[in-house]
């Protein structure tokens, strides 16, 4: 059942998100600290090491959803209904942003300017709230202890990958 | 300095600065705060580059720079001797972000002089160093850019501009500010500062919560919305303090949703 179509396609539409996610809290991690004004090669990096710490930290996740559902802890239905939820609030979220982004980008710069003001600044002060409002609603949709256990685990990873960089390759020298 | 801080009730500044290191005597350690100082500028910078500051600087000046060449070129074919280049000069530059953005795409023409001018030596030095770093043709001083003979050589082909200044200068002086433009001969200013009111306040701290590492960067940005002067007041001192400037129509165009509107210019073109 692990590899049926739609638990599949779930999951990988989870990880895409979650790497997007890391991607951009490595960038964040990074802006604001060199005072550079072309910075596009040192934002891929930053981004990088924002998928890295991504991939270190959520590697262990295979195998223990393979390990609750052999032992029957839980099912994979479980893990499939708490990724679903976890995606029915991320996916709207992320898609706005996105959007956003392409507006900075390429319209005028009056609507970048309203696209950071309206949109970006505000989405990324509420992004705490998003990240425990998927978790939220997969632990109250459902009932098994290790998927319960790895909504914490994705919580933190999710909130922790931004200042995770920033003190492995941000933090400022000491005068 | 922390008691100080207390005694007028700033309990939460004070907190700050009792934070941070010093030396023997209870004396702020200048090493510390001096990288403060560049910390913060760099996250300032990065609000302005998310806010798209330097494309909102070159709309409104493009305009100028277009008056004040054909002025040039009245003045060249009238047989008037005119300095070349023109010069673009960015008072409290800061870490000269603005200058060095114009800068790094040759926005303004590659005849204008672009030229930063800021009363701290630490932010100017870092400045030129990025300025070095980047390979960008700009120039930066340590002074007071309205002072004869820092940065205004030559006002009649030269535009002052700020951003995120005027709320650093008490209303009172804010009149002799302008009539500092008008002594110097400027061609034209235009000074962006923050639009006080609700959306600002709140939008302010939205924006220092979500992006601002510093403590010192999160306490002074939202102080700095509620500093900011009413646009009407700038005006006034304007008028008062530059007369023979006149004022165009910095309303914006119908992108422009004056309820987010937070940073707007006060400009004034010589008549």
């Amino acid at each position: 059942m692990l590899t049926t179509l739609p638990a599949v396609a779930t999951f990988a539409t989870l990880f895409v998100v979650a790497s997007l996610d890391a991607a951009f809290s490595g960038f964040r991690a990074s802006a604001g600290r060199d005072g550079l004004v072309r910075h596009r090669r040192q934002d891929l990096v930053a981004s990088a090491r924002g998928l890295m710490v991504f991939g270190t930290t959520v590697a262990p996740l295979p195998a223990l959803v393979y390990m609750s559902v052999a032992g029957g802890e839980a099912r994979v239905v479980d893990w499939v209904a708490a990724a679903g939820a976890m995606l029915a609030v991320y996916v709207p979220y992320g898609l706005v942003v996105l959007a956003a982004l392409v507006a900075f980008a390429v319209l005028p710069w009056q609507v970048g300017y309203l696209a950071t003001a309206i949109l970006l600044g505000p989405l990324t002060f509420a992004r705490p709230l998003v990240a425990v409002a998927g978790a939220l609603l997969a632990w109250i949709l459902v009932d098994a202890v290790p998927v319960r256990f790895g909504l914490v685990g994705a919580v933190v990873v999710i909130l922790g990958i931004e200042p995770a960089v920033g003190r492995r390759w941000y933090l400022p020298a000491s005068p | 300095m922390v008691e100080r801080l207390r005694a007028s009730g700033q309990e939460r500044a004070a907190r700050i600065v009792s934070r941070l290191p010093v030396t023997e005597g209870d004396v702020l350690d200048i090493r510390h705060v001096d990288a403060l100082g560049i910390r913060v500028h760099a996250e300032l910078q990065r609000l302005a580059e998310e806010l798209l500051l330097w494309r909102r600087v070159r709309a409104t000046l493009a305009p100028l720079l277009v008056d004040l060449r054909h002025r040039a070129s009245v003045a060249a074919a009238s047989g008037e001797s005119v300095a070349r280049p023109l010069r673009m000069v960015d008072v409290g530059c800061g870490l000269g972000y603005v200058v060095r953005a114009l800068a790094a795409r040759v926005d303004l023409g590659a005849d204008v002089e672009l030229v930063g001018v800021d009363l701290n030596p630490v932010l100017v030095g870092e400045a030129r160093r990025l300025a070095q770093v980047e390979g960008l043709a700009a120039r930066f001083v340590v002074g007071d850019a309205l002072d004869p003979g820092v940065a205004v050589d030559d006002g009649a082909i030269t535009l002052v501009i700020s951003t995120g200044l005027l709320h650093h200068l008490p209303a009172d002086a804010l009149p002799g500010f302008f009539a500092a433009h008008e002594r110097l001969g400027v061609a034209a200013f235009a000074h962006w500062d923050l639009v006080p009111g609700r959306v600002a306040r709140v939008g302010s701290w939205v924006f220092h919560r979500a992006r601002m590492r510093e403590p010192v960067s999160r306490h002074d940005g939202n102080l700095s919305v509620r500093r900011a002067h009413d646009p009407g007041l700038l005006r006034e001192a304007l008028e008062s303090g530059a007369p023979t400037y006149e004022i165009p129509d910095a309303s914006g165009d119908r992108w422009q949703l004056r309820a987010v509107e937070v940073l707007r210019p006060t400009v004034g073109v010589r008549g």
